[in-house]
């Protein structure tokens, strides 16, 4: 093997690993402009109703309802515990903090189909909570690790000094926390919100367990592929991956993607 | 007084939550135990699930494709990664980094349903082999193990190559450049010095992607028709279209012990590395 | 965009309780609808054009589909949220409908308030439900690719279908399929063990297990597969409009023929259930219904479509089959079929 060669190779492969992953998504984008009542490829003419479809589909229309409701939710909550549970751990010295690290990672270990049939029989013990609850709690429990873990992270990344800083001056705790962390987590939060919504967003097999009459979208886009035969479908996925995208194209615009990750 | 307590204030909520988990957990377990009655205990469900093969046969099978999956994900998404962060131009970089995320916001669901246009019979690929004249007949690429596979790399290859960009774009070249310049081919320098240091990463990538297979429910529903047994069909199965949840949630306790055992086998894998590495 | 301050903090927070506001007070807006749980595709267009669309006009009740993909999905999804679920009526097979009854799901139908129950058959209308149509099961096969024609059953053993046959998945269709298999190779509901060795026989033709009515129309239109094994009548009419190669058959000695029906749950509108129930069994409901859909209608009063006659033609004998007795042993047939056959 030649030095000048090895590279070629490379981007061969990484070409052609691209080219894999992103290639059934380009198949669906494409036969989203189908106008026959067929989701088969080639296309055999172009027509733009299946996206009209997508919102008189009621299935659909409820699913982004439930979907959205459920990201905003599930984020939001899980961002406050998650973001007092990660001060405790990263600014408190206390016995068993390594357990309650340990603890609020424990939905890491559980697999998702599992979680999905634990949820589901809680809610048969608890009658008195809304399906819409019993599913907010299972997307803050998808949802709450990553969002300690990526809080944790830039929480550690943080000068603490600044805070005993404003203390020193006068601050009392909390204001503290309000004027200085918080501000100064800004871009953390905010990526560790974003992850938030597209975990709960996306979530498709514990949530499946649990839709009942409301389902949210990708347990839609699933029983619609069950029971329907048009493009629809493949125009729905091609609008939400167009908001995938124009999310990515903002982030990266207002905070980067290298840090979003990282 | 007061102030050693604020820490257990603050990690009370997540603690609440966490609870309803555990709670949920516990049903399971029960579950799995119910012997009918409503009184009694019996581990017979666990029992017919290790000694029926055709039950075992779910897990087997599930471990065995998720571990190929995982494997070749490995081998496609290290030279990718490593593509990537090493000499990929900026701009480059940038475009795969989108198209990655991208991938991350795209319906699964749909992502597969897209490679059943891909693989099937009259699908892309056959066409292309037809049309180039390679075969007479088309090949049969889904409906069997082979296409789930397909399914499951092609899931979790941007999880793999997201855990592996960091540890590659972390790597201190001068180590590599060192051991070139003792004598060391490339290949060497690859085995020897580049992959152990990418070793966290490749453990992290490795147990994300092991488990998400392990998992995975929709592949085999769309790809495997029928014929590819996984576990997470089998749950849904039993819990769900067939009303028989002690079974069910049998099973899904043995895939709970299933994953913690691999997550305890790949984390400890990590740490004798890491203490073997410093040395 | 500088650092994320405490204000944009809580115009987020106050955005998302904005969105949950608005969610319970579309909740308390609600206007009569009825809610119906039933299946997509050409049912709910079929249901849409004969039943919904013309009941709103004669009574000004609106009602909406809910999808479900199999009415056994539907019955988990009722037993996981009792009492949470705020659906009206359900279109099922007896085998769901039958466990749902047992397990207290179901709001009693006043049948006499029925004007038009008195047109159906014996027991198929009763306070635990009412059928809507009949069902015929068949065979579907692509003429261009498949190299005989198909009349019989055992003709799914024939060696020249090697790999190309589509069939049930498990117990699906509520294991009419394997039921079926059982009495043609002369045991019955009690006894499937024939039915199994039967099926064996034509495992090596078997290609793919489908879990629906819409996964067996796209892989015979894409050409993935060349027959069907087992398909109601219905898919047929939905393939046809694909092109007209594909050919339905009532295969000999006879068809199978369910029955479904429409049931009531806890918690119903039940005076404008009931209205929609009779209305939905209705002869001029009934005969749009079938024509659409290809089934046969339950109201003896309602004619059978010419197309109908065309797929299944007036000699075929039908057979109904002992669904209490099957639902009874759906886990065990479907584990036994995923073991020996799948």
């Amino acid at each position: 093997m030649t030095r000048s060669s090895m590279p070629s190779i490379l981007q061969i492969t990484t070409f052609g690993v691209l080219l894999f992953m992103a290639l059934p998504n380009l198949l669906i984008l494409v036969i989203s402009f189908n106008s026959a009542a067929t989701l088969a490829f080639p296309p055999t003419g172009l027509s733009l109703k299946w996206y009209a479809n997508v919102f008189s589909t009621p299935s659909f229309a409820v699913g982004i309802k439930q979907s959205l409701l459920l990201a905003a939710t599930s984020c939001a909550v899980s961002m406050v515990l998650g973001v007092l549970a990660s001060l405790a751990i990263v600014r408190f010295r206390f016995f068993g903090r390594q357990a309650a690290n340990v603890f609020v990672m424990a939905p890491l270990f559980v697999p998702e189909i599992v979680m999905g049939i634990a949820m589901l029989l809680w809610a048969n013990t608890v009658l008195f909570i809304s399906n819409t609850a019993v599913l907010v709690v299972l997307h803050c429990l998808i949802v709450l690790p990553y969002v300690v873990r990526l809080v944790v992270a830039n929480l550690q990344g943080m000068d603490p000094n600044l805070e005993s800083a404003a203390m020193l001056l006068g601050a009392r705790p909390h204001q503290a926390f309000l004027h200085v962390t918080l501000p100064l987590l800004g871009k953390g939060l905010l990526g560790a919100a974003v992850f938030a919504i597209v975990m709960s967003f996306h979530n498709f097999t514990a949530t499946m367990f649990l839709v009942g009459n409301s389902p949210t979208l990708p347990v839609a886009a699933y029983q619609y592929i069950r029971t329907e035969n048009d493009p629809t479908v493949a125009a729905l996925s091609t609008l939400t991956m167009l908001g995938g995208i124009l999310a990515v194209y903002l982030m990266e615009k207002w905070i980067g993607l290298e840090r979003l990750v990282r | 007084m007061r102030q050693r307590l604020v820490p257990y204030l603050l990690v009370v909520p997540s603690f609440i939550l966490i609870v309803t988990l555990l709670m949920g957990l516990s049903s399971v377990l029960g579950w799995s135990l119910d012997d009918g009655t409503g009184s009694g205990a019996t581990f017979a469900q666990y029992e017919s699930l290790v000694t029926n093969a055709s039950y075992r046969r779910f897990f087997t099978s599930s471990l065995w494709l998720a571990g190929v999956a995982t494997a070749v994900a490995l081998v496609l998404g290290f030279p990718a990664a490593y593509y990537m962060e090493t000499k990929a131009s900026p701009r480059q970089r940038k475009l795969i980094f989108a198209a990655l995320l991208a991938m991350f916001l795209s319906d699964y669901v749909l992502k597969m349903f897209g490679l059943v246009l891909i693989l099937g019979r009259t699908g892309l690929v056959n066409k292309l082999l037809l049309w180039l004249g390679v075969t007479d007949e088309p090949f049969r690429l889904m409906f069997n193990e082979f296409g789930v596979l397909v399914g499951l790399i092609s899931g979790i290859l941007p999880y793999m190559i997201l855990s592996l960009n960091g540890v590659i774009a972390r790597l201190d070249k001068r180590l590599q450049e060192a051991a070139a310049l003792l004598g060391a081919a490339p290949w060497q320098v690859f085995l020897l010095i580049t992959v152990p240091l990418c070793v966290p990463g490749i453990l992290a990538g490795t147990m994300l992607s092991f488990l998400l297979s392990l998992n995975s429910f929709v592949t085999p529903m769309l790809l495997g028709g029928g014929r590819v047994d996984m576990i997470a069909v089998f749950i849904f199965d039993q819990s769900i279209n067939l009303g028989n949840l002690p079974l069910g949630s049998a099973a899904a306790g043995i895939l709970f012990l299933i994953s913690a055992a691999a997550i305890l086998a790949l984390t400890v894998a990590g740490d004798r590395f890491h203490r073997r590495f410093q040395r | 965009m500088g650092t994320f301050n405490r204000r944009d903090f809580m115009k987020l927070a106050a955005a998302c309780g904005a969105v949950g506001l608005a969610d319970t007070s579309s909740l308390m807006a609600q206007e009569k609808l009825l809610k119906i749980i039933a299946w997509g595709g050409s049912y709910g267009e079929a249901m849409r054009a004969n039943w919904m669309d013309p009941f709103a006009a004669q009574s000004g009740i609106t009602s909406e589909i809910q999808l479900q993909s199999s009415s056994m999905e539907t019955l988990a999804a009722l037993r996981a949220n009792k009492g949470r679920m705020d659906d009206d009526l359900w279109l099922s097979a007896i085998s769901p409908a039958t466990l749902a009854m047992r397990d207290g799901l179901l709001e009693p139908i006043p049948v006499d308030k029925l004007a038009n129950a008195a047109h159906l058959p014996e027991n198929m209308a009763n306070e635990n439900f009412v059928g809507v149509w009949n069902l015929p099961y068949g065979i579907i096969y692509n003429s261009e690719t498949t190299p005989f024609e198909i009349r019989e059953w055992t003709d799914l053993k024939d060696e020249r279908l090697k790999g190309k046959i589509g069939a049930p998945y498990g117990a699906n269709y509520n294991g009419l399929f394997i039921a079926l298999l059982a009495a043609l190779a002369g045991g019955d509901e009690k006894n499937v063990d024939p039915g199994f060795d039967l099926a064996r026989e034509m495992k090596p033709n078997f290609s793919v297990f489908t879990t629906s009515d819409a996964e067996q129309v796209r892989l015979m239109s894409s050409g993935e597969i060349d027959v069907i094994a087992f398909t109601p009548v219905s898919n047929y009419f939905s393939l046809r409009k694909a092109g007209p190669q594909f050919r339905f058959v009532s295969p000999k000695p006879f068809i199978p023929v369910s029955i479904n029906n429409i049931v009531m749950l806890k918690g119903a509108d039940v005076e404008a259930a009931t209205r929609f129930i009779d209305f939905a069994i209705g002869k001029v409901a009934q005969e749009g219904i079938a024509k659409q859909l290809g089934c046969l209608p339950i109201n003896t009063q309602a004619a059978v479509s010419p197309e109908l006659r065309e797929a299944v033609p007036a000699d075929t004998q039908f057979r109904y089959m002992d669904e209490p007795t099957i639902s009874t042993q759906l886990a065990a047939w479907n584990d036994r079929w995923q073991q020996e056959i799948q």
